[in-house]
């Protein structure tokens, strides 16, 4: 695959690949810079099989790197910034033999054997690997192993050519999905240097991008910005958005501020890839999943998922495959004909007094009001109903009293959901609710 | 950082003042007297759980101290805590002490 990616930038030497730090860079000159990362990596001996960690953001060296290694058939562990922090874990649980700084190019040897089955795998079937690490319910990071050849094997369908924005991160699925997509289909891919809404909607404008791969929170946040008024966005044609539950209000709010926007729900995960997926409509959570080699089915409520771009495994746990290859994706689902519609993960689900509470539908309610900014909605043990909902506010305003809020929610929510899904205990916070990757930080009870 | 029965029974009044409006056609009255839960009780078990945790932040933001109403200790009195406004003093009372 990583072949076929090389003839088809070749065939556009002088298009714009990637615009990094505002300055275009062709697919002639990046793949230059591939060129020049093959001789640093032949200079150190860098070959088949052997496993490097790649640090950085997305850049043109990052990119240019990335290419290269899985020219070579290494196998690449991703590490960016919003990671920086796992670094140590990362290194010890992948097994890194070597170390390579993107923007500075230095490259480290460390010693280590590097022996692990998954890796075997590789090296038998002569493909590169790719590994990502996503975060574990116990605290401990869960190391994909993925065939690049594998996961980069849809991209052989051609898709469309839209100027996008990268605005997923370079370690996560998501914004590996997005990067060969765009260099698959020739695209122009826009790096940014801030997330910010204020940022990332002034880049739009600037270099008239048409998609902008996203998630629920940042979404929420862009239009409490007030953002995408102050800018002429009128070049968008399709957000999309995936990593965590689109609560329903802010998807309602997303559809009447982009009118002329498609809005697209994804549906991807480090285990498996991102298979194809089309919402049934731009202000509806019910979404269509699969074709093109991947399929699913739902067991026990919920969603199991057969992907031809599903990892090898997991370096370090169990693997999450049924006996015929489907995918336990753990997140709960309601089926309607071919579409599906996320209830949220099983381990959120909060259970009051017997009765299922789904964080994201109460936290969906309570971001409706003008008072609340963002909440969080989790379960507490609780002695006399078993569990109790806390919900975590992030107010609008700094001095807002925890009293005047509860009042506000309670009463805003009584009559529009059952009883014991209205939050019992509130807690107020000044933090962001969400984390760097843009998931939905719950059971993080107070101190 | 302590607690007076006073202050105990200040946080019960105010947390039921706050619940009052979301009870079903029934009102609790600011009386120690006041049937909370058990047997001719006005709360379910839901409400009962509203108002023991706006009690004990009520508390928190009062007074700074931080009480448990709720715990398998206080489920296992032979006299429930939750069974009158005056039952709920005391045991709060009693557990910030």
């Amino acid at each position: 695959m990583i072949g076929r990616l090389i003839e088809r930038m070749e065939i556009v030497r002088g298009q714009i690949a990637v615009v990094a730090s505002g300055t275009p860079v062709s697919y002639g000159e990046l793949l230059e810079s591939i060129t020049d990362w093959g001789k640093l990596l032949d200079a150190q001996g860098i070959g088949p099989g052997d496993v490097v960690l790649l640090k950085g953001t997305f850049s043109r060296a990052s990119i240019s790197a990335l290419i290269a290694l899985f020219q070579k058939q290494a196998i690449v562990i991703l590490l960016a910034p919003t990671s920086y922090e796992k670094e140590a874990e990362f290194l010890e649980v992948g097994l890194a033999q070597w170390k390579i700084q993107a923007n500075s190019g230095d490259i480290a040897p460390r010693e280590t054997t590097a022996e692990h089955p998954l890796y075997e795998t590789l090296r038998k079937a002569e493909d590169p690997g790719l590994v990502l690490f996503s975060s574990g319910s116990t605290g401990v990071s869960k190391g994909t192993v993925h065939s690049a050849a594998r996961l980069l094997s849809k991209f052989a369908t051609p898709g469309k050519n839209l100027r996008t924005l990268a605005f997923l991160l370079f370690d996560h699925i998501a914004g590996v999905d997005t990067l060969f997509y765009s260099l698959f289909n020739q695209s122009t891919l826009v790096l940014p240097e801030n997330r910010s809404p204020e940022a990332v909607c002034a880049l739009i404008a600037k270099h008239q991008i048409e998609v902008l791969p996203t998630a629920p929170s940042f979404l929420n946040l862009l239009l409490l910005s007030g953002a995408h008024e102050a800018h002429d966005l009128s070049s968008l044609k399709i957000i999309t958005y995936g990593s965590e539950m689109m609560p329903a209000s802010t998807l309602q709010r997303c559809a009447e501020a982009f009118p002329n926007v498609r809005l697209i729900q994804k549906y991807g995960t480090s285990e498996i890839g991102a298979p194809p997926s089309k919402s049934k409509s731009n202000d509806s959570t019910w979404v269509k999943l699969g074709g093109d080699g991947f399929d699913w089915r739902v067991a026990d409520g919920k969603l199991e998922i057969l992907a031809k771009t599903a990892m090898l495994g997991y370096l370090n746990a169990p693997s999450p495959f049924t006996p015929d290859g489907y995918f336990i994706t753990g997140d709960a689902v309601e089926v309607d004909g071919d579409y599906v519609r996320f209830l949220g993960r099983d381990s959120d689900i909060i259970n009051v007094g017997g009765q299922k509470v789904f964080p994201a539908e109460v936290e969906n309610l309570i971001r409706k009001l003008p008072e609340v900014e963002d909440v969080s909605v989790y379960g507490e043990p609780h002695a006399i109903l078993g569990a109790a909902v806390v919900a975590k506010l992030k107010p609008v305003n700094s001095e807002a009293s925890l009293k005047a809020l509860r009042i506000a929610i309670r009463g805003a929510l009584s009559g529009q959901i059952e009883p014991y899904k209205i939050p019992q205990k509130y807690v107020l916070t000044q933090e962001s609710l969400t984390t760097a990757r843009g998931k939905q930080i719950r059971r993080t009870k107070d101190g | 950082m302590s607690l007076s029965r006073e202050q105990a029974v200040t946080a019960i009044y105010e947390a039921i003042d706050e619940l009052n409006p979301q009870l079903d056609g029934i009102s609790l009255e600011r009386s120690e007297d006041t049937i909370l839960f058990g047997e001719g009780a006005a709360l379910d078990s839901l409400n009962l759980v509203n108002l023991v945790m706006m009690v004990e932040q009520n508390i928190m933001m009062e007074t700074g101290t931080e009480v448990l109403l709720a715990s398998e200790a206080a489920m296992s009195r032979k006299r429930s805590p939750y069974r009158s406004v005056k039952a709920l003093a005391d045991y709060a009372a009693e557990v910030a002490a």
